[in-house]
């Protein structure tokens, strides 16, 4: 266990290159923005794979029904692994941090509070979506100062590398398809593109302590601006359109988005979407519909659990 | 073709499809996983392999995209044609992961269960707690350290037998 005795020389170690143990004595800043950042993304692969799950008996074909299971299990694996980190932090348990994302007192990414309309919308979050949680995360992996966090963090990069090139391929297929099916995914990108460049989220405060304590260690802008020169181009070969009319390129090759309009997120992140109410609602019917399952795992009789 | 060609096409094609990265793992073969069987030249010497693969368990989501990057990398290698099957006879076992295997996994936090137990990948401590015998994916479980309080998970088979993975869950319950 090791101890500073103040931010100052926190501050310090964390410029040199330190990484933080779960033992260590960090400080109470730290930790608690540690904590969010995990609980935030736990939500999030929690509420992806209830996502995902949704479409399982939906999804057109048994490959594709059988990927969207896999990927429901990755996925609520995740949140799984991210929880048991999270509640080491010791600022909330498991079982707290549950309770309150049912009761709508937590946050999860904006894109779970929007409707999914057609198949299309499921292939945008499996690609596109997932590419700009890859992206993000790719880059705290970089330089994470928090070592039980950046090591499960690992895997779940290379996990998500994989579901990308699963998402890729649905892309491909649609795009590859007839019009009646490129129309379904030009409409799918037309609803969700402001959402995907809201995932990055507003622009980061220059006094930001996630960045400040290298648990991020890219603003919101570069990663957004990163994630745009790579899809834009792809996008637009495949012959679709970008829904942005502000949307150019510069000489230099550079792709520049117009003003984002924040209102969208700004409700998202107040738990008031066009869809957070449902989505809520579905995980805390999920979570009661597998109750039996964890009380065989935990002894108890169904008599006790009432 | 003549034999002794055949032979080494065989020989760089089994190599090409061992090097095949596994598309969940950062960083491991297939061949590594041992989860490359033969590979064989098809009776009528023209050139096409067949290879074999073993699947870590069946139903894997990921198999089909193994399969076409063993194609692609048999064909790199000099095969004219390729046909890739799963054989669903032979079960999949830990010991088929080869040492370079074991250390791969061991450095994305994964270790792998031996008759004798399982450690810690990073503090190599024996204090490993069943959290979930179904991790992120069905061929993993995840594990509590309570030493070095990180969350590791094992690579298991089918044979597993979790005994091995005692220690009561009250260690962790106040998670």
């Amino acid at each position: 266990m090791r101890t500073w005795d103040n931010e100052d020389e926190f501050d310090r170690f964390i410029e040199a290159g330190g990484i933080v143990e779960a033992g260590d004595h960090m400080p109470d800043r730290y930790r608690t923005e540690v904590f969010r950042f995990i609980e935030m993304h736990a939500n999030s692969e929690l509420f992806g794979g209830l996502c995902e799950h949704y479409w399982v008996s939906r999804a057109p074909g048994l490959h594709r029904k059988l990927a969207f299971l896999a990927k429901t299990q990755d996925e609520i694996g995740h949140a799984h692994l991210l929880y048991m980190v999270a509640a080491d932090l010791g600022m909330k348990t498991r079982q707290q941090m549950l309770d309150d994302l049912f009761a709508g007192r937590s946050k999860f990414h904006n894109v779970f509070h929007y409707k999914t309309h057609t198949w299309a919308d499921q292939i945008v979050i499996a690609f596109l979506v997932d590419a700009a949680a890859l992206t993000t995360q790719q880059a705290v992996l970089k330089n994470c100062s928090y070592g039980p966090y950046r090591r499960i963090l690992r895997r779940i990069v290379s996990e998500e590398g994989f579901h990308m090139r699963h998402g890729e391929e649905m892309l491909l297929t649609l795009a590859d398809g007839t019009p009646i099916q490129r129309a379904m995914f030009q409409a799918a990108l037309d609803r969700w593109w402001e959402a995907v460049m809201h995932f990055f989220g507003p622009p980061t405060k220059p006094k930001d302590l996630l960045i400040r304590w290298r648990v991020k260690s890219e603003t919101n802008e570069a990663l957004r601006d990163k994630y745009v020169q790579k899809f834009v181009p792809m996008l637009l070969d495949y012959g679709f359109q970008i829904p942005d009319p502000a949307l150019h390129q510069e000489a230099s090759g550079r792709w520049v988005i117009g003003e984002i309009d924040w209102s969208a997120l700004s409700s998202a992140q107040a738990n008031s979407g066009e869809e957070s109410a449902q989505r809520i609602a579905r995980s805390l019917a999920a979570w009661d519909d597998t109750a039996w399952v964890r009380n065989i795992l935990e002894g108890r009789r169904a008599t006790d659990a009432a | 073709m003549s034999g002794r060609l055949i032979e080494e096409l065989v020989a760089a094609v089994l190599m090409a499809v061992r090097d095949v990265p596994d598309p969940e793992l950062a960083g491991i073969s297939i061949g590594s996983l041992g989860m490359v069987g033969a590979v064989e030249s098809v009776a009528d010497a023209s050139g096409t392999f067949r290879v074999t693969l073993i699947p870590t368990f069946l139903g894997c989501p990921a198999l089909r995209h193994i399969a076409q990057d063993v194609k692609q990398a048999a064909l790199q290698a000099g095969a004219i044609g390729v046909e890739v099957i799963f054989d669903h006879r032979t079960p999949w076992t830990t010991d088929r992961v080869d040492s370079t295997g074991r250390q791969g996994l061991a450095e994305l936090g994964i270790a792998v269960v031996t008759p004798q137990g399982v450690e810690c990948p990073h503090c190599h401590s024996s204090q490993l707690q069943l959290v979930s015998a179904v991790g992120p994916a069905s061929c993993r479980s995840a594990h509590w350290c309570s030493e070095c309080r990180n969350l590791v998970e094992v690579f298991r088979d089918s044979t597993t037998d979790h005994t091995v993975l005692p220690l009561p869950r009250r260690q962790y319950a106040h998670l």
